[in-house]
């Protein structure tokens, strides 16, 4: 008995981007500590490796946290589906919208 | 962040893929290494379809680092409280990198109803000499960390990661007992390997340094297949991780599952 009844305007995919980043932001506060990053701009095209210079293991406990936030998202396939070079070139938008397509 | 208290120490875990009938705990390198090389290459493509352990050995990467406790016993010992811990009765594949080798070796000895197979890559394992000379190569690590060259490479070098894998090995190397524990390893012979039975996997850089090691194993070891990489020396976890993997699946792919244990 839908008819009539207004449905709330979808998150657009740019809300939902937005709001990937905030949180991606949020568990790198938590896995490298604010102290660092405050000096470092997070945005989509921010390298983990070159301009975060984010340990690997701590890359790891970065994953570990968003999967505890999205538990519908299959990290473990899209981390098994990368080669090396390409985990170490990451860009924060690549593990931005890979999250915000699984979610919409 | 996953911690996990076991023999006294907090350990950082991780597990990766709960359905799997079979569980695989992998165990990284010494002093530079924790469990990310792991991550980044392999223990993802096998969370697909097994239950995966990852953790931080003692000391390394976001572990706990004491001062003390460095013997290969103190990490067998860990991987017990650890596997109890995290409730794991049943046998349990055992897939280590260089020194992880070693310690899944020792562990496989020493608890061989515990472990289902082994998957050993560029596995170490203690030989006449090999405690002088970790120590001796750590030593020089430790005195190389103040030398110009070094100096001049870590200035230009200046990143956060860089600077902190210089300082937690220093640290290590220089103030914890790692250095004395490795050198009183006591050698393993022919005797002391024959007696693993399980299904073993080994993977070795055609130029590896401890290639040897590799030769034996497959000659000790009363079931091991060993795969030789070509042109490749100790670091094919990083540089061939894709033979690797690939080796490594499809052997687990044949394995059988273990019977729960109790």
């Amino acid at each position: 008995m839908s008819v009539g009844v207004s449905i709330p305007e979808a998150e657009t995919s740019a809300d939902r981007i937005q709001s990937v980043l905030e949180t991606v932001r949020t568990v790198l506060m938590d896995v490298i500590g604010e102290d660092y990053l405050t000096d470092v701009e997070i945005t989509l095209d921010t390298t983990f490796e070159s301009d975060v210079e984010i340990e690997s293991v701590e890359f790891v406990a970065l994953a570990e946290g968003l999967q505890e936030r999205y538990p519908e998202v299959d990290f473990v396939t899209w981390v098994a589906d990368m080669e090396v070079h390409e985990l170490m070139n990451l860009r924060v938008g690549q593990l931005v919208e890979f999250i915000a397509r699984c979610l919409g | 962040m996953s911690w996990v208290n076991a023999n006294g120490l907090r350990f950082h875990v991780q597990q990766l893929g709960s359905t799997g009938d079979k569980t695989v705990i992998f165990l990284h390198g010494l002093v530079m290494d924790n469990m990310s090389s792991w991550y980044y290459t392999v223990a993802n493509a096998v969370a697909r379809n097994e239950r995966v352990v990852l953790y931080d050995l003692r000391g390394h990467g976001l572990s706990e680092r004491p001062r003390s406790g460095y013997t290969v016993e103190d990490s067998v010992e860990d991987l017990r409280c650890l596997l109890d811990a995290l409730e794991i009765d049943q046998p349990v594949y055992l897939a280590g990198n260089s020194y992880g080798g070693l310690v899944s070796l020792a562990f496989t000895r020493k608890f061989p109803e515990r472990v289902a197979g082994l998957i050993l890559v560029e596995a170490h394992f203690p030989v006449e000499g090999w405690g002088e000379k970790v120590a001796g190569t750590l030593e020089v690590g430790g005195v190389w960390i103040d030398k110009p060259t070094i100096i001049a490479w870590r200035e230009e070098n200046d990143q956060r990661h860089h600077r902190r894998r210089f300082a937690a090995a220093e640290d290590f190397i220089m103030k914890t007992s790692l250095i004395s524990d490795l050198r009183n390893v006591p050698p393993y012979d022919e005797s002391d390997l024959c007696t693993i039975t399980c299904p073993a996997l080994a993977i070795y850089g055609e130029h590896s340094d401890v290639i040897e090691r590799g030769q034996e194993l497959a000659s000790w070891l009363p079931n091991c297949r060993l795969e030789i990489l070509p042109d490749a020396a100790h670091s094919i976890l990083m540089d061939r991780s894709k033979e690797v993997r690939a080796y490594l699946l499809e052997w687990l792919a044949k394995q059988p599952q273990p019977e729960t244990g109790g």
